[in-house]
């Protein structure tokens, strides 16, 4: 069905073809959960709500971000002030990339 | 812009049209009989409690509308902090402050 | 003598990120990997919101109970707010923006319980929400108006021999929100933890001194209780504020004006 995700809406009323069927009217709270988008069927009905549309430009961001905060943890990791840390997890690769 | 949201919000929402002034006030016409019709096809009386299971039922369908769950929520946060608080510091803090 | 056991070193311990379960393997290059708590209270956080919802739909009866009336609410209001920056026809960042505005707010709530960790306080959560969001918010406008987006820059009706300085001022105060929206809220968080950890503290001491000390602190507490009711105040106002300037901001790029 494309990409949907569960989103209880305002569902129309029954028709006359449908007998015995209840009334039921949606309210409109909405989850989002932006990166859940497979943990549609919790019970709750999927609606074709577009996600790629309004979200692409936040996901590059995302990835953009990403990027520059590894970058900076990187060069922070490596400084000479906290190379040498014994609490530092990256000392071992830090030490064997002294030496080479 | 805003007209046309509202119309396809609410259009769905009131029943098909089947009775409409003119109906009644002209002189030909069906009258009221495909309204009735329409009404003494549809199911009475209110719509039976459709409960979730056991929590939900309990706390938050209908009328049991609680707010116990928050309250729990609220203890079940402090005994989880208190519980990493235990474990990072307040273990070895014992009997001597720093 | 006093039990002495709840005194901590620095107020600001209560912001360290611990890791809980760690992962360290010399596969991947290096692989080190861990549950932190902030990570535990992301997926804490993560499983409130979606809880929230789920059990608060009841069921999709016409007839509102609290739970319901109180989502349906916060939804009416977050629908009104992004109708009313960004205009009705963009109305597809509803979920963005509602999503936005309950992880800050159902994040700063949590750390208002007693031993709670917030989420919020870390400056690389806020700078990096805050980041993306400008980052995110640049391309779209980027995408729907190519170069003209930088006309941006440029406000109506400025004389031709001050555009070069003009520009160079609204470039910085464009780059500035995306630090400005981040740091708002991370200072806000953290300073009002901070005290009210060293208040805490220190009213601690005075309860544990003898009675008559411990009786002339209830003053002192009530004023106490106060600021975390103003706490839980900024919890709420801050995740608003953080919704509508990215609402405000989502529509300057949408409108460029």
């Amino acid at each position: 069905m494309g990409k949907t995700f569960t989103r209880p809406g305002r569902c129309e009323l029954v028709r006359t073809f449908l007998q015995n069927q209840h009334f039921e009217i949606h309210s409109e709270a909405t989850v989002c959960i932006v990166i859940f988008s497979k943990m549609a069927f919790l019970g709750l009905r999927k609606w074709p709500t577009p996600f790629l549309k309004p979200m692409w430009p936040f996901m590059a961001a995302g990835t953009i971000t990403f990027y520059l905060v590894a970058k900076l943890q990187d060069a922070a990791v490596r400084s000479p002030e906290f190379a040498k840390d014994p609490r530092n997890p990256y000392a071992a690769q830090i030490a064997k990339e002294a030496h080479h | 812009m805003h007209a046309s949201l509202v119309r396809r919000q609410l259009g769905g929402l009131i029943p098909p049209k089947i009775a409409s002034p003119g109906l009644l006030s002209g002189g030909s016409g069906d009258g009221l009989s495909p309204l009735v019709n329409f009404y003494s096809k549809l199911p009475k009386g209110p719509a039976p409690a459709s409960t979730g299971r056991g929590l939900k039922a309990k706390f938050f369908s209908g009328s049991n509308a609680s707010g116990a769950p928050i309250v729990a929520t609220i203890f079940g946060i402090f005994a989880l902090g208190y519980t990493i608080d235990y474990q990072m510091h307040l273990k070895h803090h014992k009997n001597h402050a720093h | 003598m006093q039990n002495l056991n709840f005194i901590i070193n620095s107020p600001l311990e209560q912001f360290e990120v611990t890791s809980l379960i760690g992962l360290n393997a010399p596969i991947f290059g290096y692989l080190n990997t861990s549950l932190t708590n902030l990570g535990l209270y992301s997926l804490l956080l993560l499983f409130l919101v979606v809880g929230l919802h789920f059990m608060g739909n009841n069921e999709t009866k016409i007839i509102p109970n609290k739970w319901s009336i109180s989502l349906e609410s916060s939804f009416a209001s977050l629908s009104s707010m992004v109708r009313e920056q960004i205009g009705v026809t963009n109305e597809i960042f509803l979920p963005f923006i509602y999503s936005l505005f309950f992880f800050v707010l159902i994040g700063n709530l949590i750390s208002n319980v007693p031993y709670s960790f917030a989420i919020t306080s870390s400056a690389i959560v806020c700078l990096g929400l805050s980041v993306t969001i400008f980052i995110g918010v640049t391309l779209l406008a980027l995408s729907i108006h190519k170069i003209k987006f930088f006309s941006f820059f440029i406000p109506s009706g400025t004389p031709l021999a001050l555009v070069p300085l003009l520009v160079l001022i609204e470039l910085v105060s464009y780059g500035a929100r995306a630090g400005s929206l981040g740091i708002r809220l991370f200072a806000n968080i953290v300073a009002g933890h901070t005290l009210l950890k060293i208040l805490s503290t220190f009213l601690y001491k005075l309860f544990s001194g003898n009675l008559v000390v411990a009786v002339l602190t209830l003053i002192p507490f009530g004023i106490f209780i106060g600021l975390v009711g103003l706490e839980l105040a900024v919890s709420f106002i801050q995740s608003f504020v953080l919704t509508l300037l990215v609402c405000s901001y989502l529509r300057d790029a949408i409108k460029l004006h």
